[in-house]
């Protein structure tokens, strides 16, 4: 006898806090890396973005949603911000240094998003934790 | 007057007796045996995951807190059960013979 299916929503919840966790990662990293002008791969640092993909499960039933997984941390393709800055170690002939396309503003904001969404999961527990107490104490 | 018509109408119908089942699926018991071995199984794995994030293994904190809504609410569930078992005993033992 296993509790996996009374569990499922509580899986995935949990697959989504893990999610957002993720995001979380890549959201701080490109804020601490928001002036870094070498990276191992050469050139300024690139933004980080995370790909979610939902996760299906085959059961007796049919398939059905068993979460969100991380698909990938890809790279931003846009180009990096010029500045000028003709002291800079890092500038060009011009005096220009390549600078991350990062803008940390924008940053800001998807953490916001990112820390809702993870408190959205949470009161998906939280609930789920309600809805069963409460079938609990029917036998009551 | 006649009154014998009403009569056939008011004939019980016979009721189908219930045909046994040939194999005899898994008693009260061992159900009952299985289900405290699974809130068993999440109790131990609970204490698994908090076990894991004392020393550092855990990868996550949601995960550890899952486990342990899993083995709380599974936990809940045996008591219940447990309390409705010896309550239905009780009312049992009461019965006069």
């Amino acid at each position: 006898m296993s509790f996996d299916s009374v569990f499922s929503s509580l899986n995935v919840s949990g697959s989504g806090l893990g999610a957002e966790q993720v995001r979380m990662k890549a959201i701080a990293e490109n804020i601490a890396n928001a002036n870094t002008t070498r990276t191992p791969e050469g050139g300024p640092y690139r933004r980080q973005r995370v790909i979610f993909a939902s996760v299906l499960k085959d059961t007796m039933t049919g398939r059905s949603a068993a979460g969100v997984r991380v698909a990938g941390v890809l790279r931003s393709t846009e180009p990096p911000i010029k500045v000028f800055d003709p002291d800079h170690p890092d500038a060009d002939k011009t005096g220009y240094v390549a600078m991350p396309n990062v803008s940390v503003p924008n940053e800001m904001i998807d953490m916001i998003a990112a820390a809702r969404s993870y408190e959205a999961n949470l009161s998906a527990i939280r609930n789920f934790k309600t809805m069963v107490s409460k079938a609990l104490s029917i036998l009551r | 007057m006649e009154i014998g018509r009403i009569a056939p109408t008011l004939t019980p119908k016979t009721i189908a007796t219930p045909v046994p089942a040939q194999t005899p699926g898994p008693g009260f018991g061992d159900v009952l045996v299985s289900a405290v071995d699974a809130v068993n199984d999440k109790q131990l794995a609970a204490q698994q995951a908090v076990l894991d994030f004392a020393t550092g293994k855990a990868e996550n904190v949601h995960d550890v807190m899952l486990a342990e809504v899993e083995a709380d609410i599974s936990f809940k569930m045996l008591s219940q059960t447990r309390n409705k078992l010896v309550e239905a005993y009780k009312e049992i033992m009461r019965m006069d013979v």
